[in-house]
């Protein structure tokens, strides 16, 4: 019997659209610099404006990178701007006892506890990460009006923790964990396993995958990195604040989601989430160029977010919309 | 519903395998008086069976006959209730699909257990990737290159033809995920593939090559078995045959020296009472 399976035509499941989608934040990228470029030439086209775009979206990038294997795995973290919040505050205190650069290190640390809390209630809890995070997303944030007593608490103004703050320090951040993150989702097991819970969880377990373990460590590295991004942000503004990140989340989900990770899961890159926070960023800074008043950039943000996911679902994985 | 035929030996009765020239090989794997119940439903009652390396076995039972929950005892699923399973002759407790694997019991399930948007050779070594460097556990560094050379031999020593590339295996046809998975048993160096319905949902030159296969892993000195409602493929595959109904032994056949109408009623429950 030498009978050839390959004349039965391989069925790819994913439409044109969807094999589109990782390119959605190029397309996107370069739409917003022509239009923005044309719309105000002389404030928008300089160097010294894009350097602004990177420093703003550097922040971003690392919170984004986090919640891209969060959202890889299917799951969401609401937490993210409360987290960055809570452990910038916390940080600014620490830093009049253990010192500024004692102080910045420890933010990832502080975020990570935070994260594996999420993940912990998430995994064993056996709740969605929606609520199990938006839960995260009040109480760290309640906690962070607590403890800083509602006002902003200041750094020391020298020092290693306020230099973190000055470019290009953030961006080099940035490159350092993009290109980590990068090599942990496509080359480590980690990575690979990461896309398999998203593809299919039932089956990554009874293939005895690691999957809850997985989880906990995903959401750690997510609060990791929301904590690093908190003290990022707090070194460039020089205090932690008690209002610093509301609505972050919003912004790194879209970043993710433009970036090409569907919010359904089972693929992603790191690559794009960094192409996608520039969107964001870049997004911002035209808008504030052009004059848009606040709350219309508020309104904006939220279209966007939908109009992302609008774009970049899949829906073949959805049997049940609620 | 005793057996006046002597080749159907009802209830607990155990025949020897038809194929292997050895005087008396000692069964892969011996099942002794194993049930299972789910509540009030008692799926399977005093199972006793050997499993010989080299032999596939064809397991045939009607619809909830029990057949699918008997191979999840084996393969780590379900728990039995009661009863003892015996592995290279040590009594041994599979309490999850992994420490089956441990024991060299890969199980093709129904539904697979491929994941559908890694590519083949992903699902090849899916978590048991080649790596190298330092690393151990989640952090080892995956020596792609390597696992997709393997996968291509893997696939040249089967005679199995997939598309080239890295793509997901949920663009592949049924036989061609089929095929893989098969291939991931044998990458592995399994001792029993479990096959449950593996020809379901395939085109019949897709079934033809699932059989060669299948063939193939018992000339390897595999044991096989193979669920199946089809008597076409029992008859072509299957070296011995086990009939469950309602939960229970009712036969053990040699497939040479049965036929169509013997299987038949003892699905139907109905052997040793027809006329013919
Ligand atoms: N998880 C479960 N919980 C409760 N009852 C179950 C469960 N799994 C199986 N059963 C019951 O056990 C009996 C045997 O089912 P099983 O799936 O083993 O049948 P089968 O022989 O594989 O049938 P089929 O040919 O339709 O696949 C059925 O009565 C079924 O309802
Ligand atoms: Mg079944």
């Amino acid at each position: 019997m030498e009978i050839d399976v390959v004349d039965v035509a391989a069925r790819p499941r994913l439409n044109a659209w969807e094999r589109l989608t990782p390119y959605i934040a190029y397309a996107a990228l370069v739409t917003l610099i022509v239009v923005f470029g044309v719309l105000a030439p002389k404030l928008f086209l300089t160097e010294r404006n894009f350097g602004v775009i990177l420093q703003n979206s550097a922040v971003q990038c690392v919170v984004a990178i986090g919640m891209t294997f969060v959202i890889i795995i299917g799951s969401i973290d609401l937490s993210v701007g409360s987290v960055m919040a809570l452990v910038g505050i916390v940080a600014a205190l620490a830093s009049t006892v253990v010192g500024g650069a004692m102080a910045f290190f420890l933010t990832p640390a502080i975020g990570a506890v935070l994260g594996l809390v999420n993940g912990a209630v998430f995994v064993y809890g056996y709740i969605p990460s929606f609520i199990v995070t938006l839960g995260m997303l009040s109480i760290a944030r309640g906690f962070t009006i607590i403890v800083s007593g509602g006002f902003p608490i200041d750094i020391p103004p020298t020092g290693l923790f306020p230099a973190v703050g000055i470019a290009p320090v953030p961006i080099l951040i940035v490159v350092g964990v993009a290109v980590v993150a990068s090599f942990v989702l496509l080359k480590t097991a980690f990575g690979r396993y990461t896309i398999a819970v998203g593809g299919d969880e039932d089956k990554a377990r009874m293939l005895g995958l690691p999957v809850d373990r997985l989880k906990l460590v995903i959401f750690t590295l997510s609060g990791a990195l929301a904590g690093l991004g908190g003290g990022i942000l707090t070194a460039e503004v020089g205090a932690g604040s008690p209002t610093m990140g509301i609505g972050f989340e919003l912004t790194a989900i879209s970043a993710v989601v433009i970036g090409g990770t569907p919010l359904t899961g089972g693929a992603g890159s790191i690559l794009g989430t960094v192409v996608g926070s520039l969107v964001m960023s870049t997004l911002a800074n035209g808008m504030i160029i052009l004059g848009i008043p606040t709350n219309v950039q508020i309104v904006l943000t939220g279209v966007v977010l939908v109009g992302a996911v609008l774009l970049s679902i899949q829906r073949s994985k959805i049997h049940i919309m609620k | 519903m005793a057996a006046e035929d002597p080749l159907v030996s009802a209830g607990n009765g155990r025949i020897s395998p038809a194929r292997g020239g050895d005087a008396t090989p000692v069964p892969f794997l011996e099942i002794g008086g194993l049930g299972k119940r789910f509540g009030s439903v008692q799926a399977l009652s005093d199972i006793n069976l050997d499993i010989y390396c080299g032999e596939v076995l064809g397991l045939l039972g009607d619809n909830g006959a029990g057949k699918s929950t008997l191979v999840k005892c084996i393969s780590g699923v379900h728990r039995p209730t009661v009863g003892t399973i015996r592995c290279e002759s040590r009594e041994v407790i599979i309490s999850s699909p992994v420490v089956a694997r441990s024991l060299g019991i890969e199980t093709v399930f129904q539904d697979l257990a491929l994941i559908p948007n890694l590519d083949a050779a992903a699902n090849l070594f899916i978590g048991r990737e080649l790596s190298w460097g330092p690393f151990r556990g989640l952090l080892r560094v995956m020596r792609d290159r390597a696992m997709e050379e393997d996968l291509r031999q893997c696939l040249q020593q089967l005679d199995i033809h997939i598309p080239a590339g890295r793509m997901r295996v949920d663009s592949f046809s049924g036989g061609q995920r089929q095929a893989i998975a098969i291939a991931r048993a044998v990458r592995w160096k399994a001792k029993l593939v479990i096959l449950d319905e593996p020809t379901a949902a395939l085109s019949v030159p897709e079934q033809r090559k699932v059989l060669s296969l299948t063939r193939q892993l018992a000339s390897d000195r595999i044991a096989v078995i193979y669920i199946t409602h089809n008597l076409l493929d029992v008859l072509a595959v299957t070296d011995r045959i086990a009939i469950l109904h309602r939960g229970k032994k009712a036969a053990e056949l040699r497939t040479k020296e049965t036929n169509e109408h013997e299987i038949v009623s003892a699905i139907m429950g109905t052997a040793g009472k027809s006329s013919s």
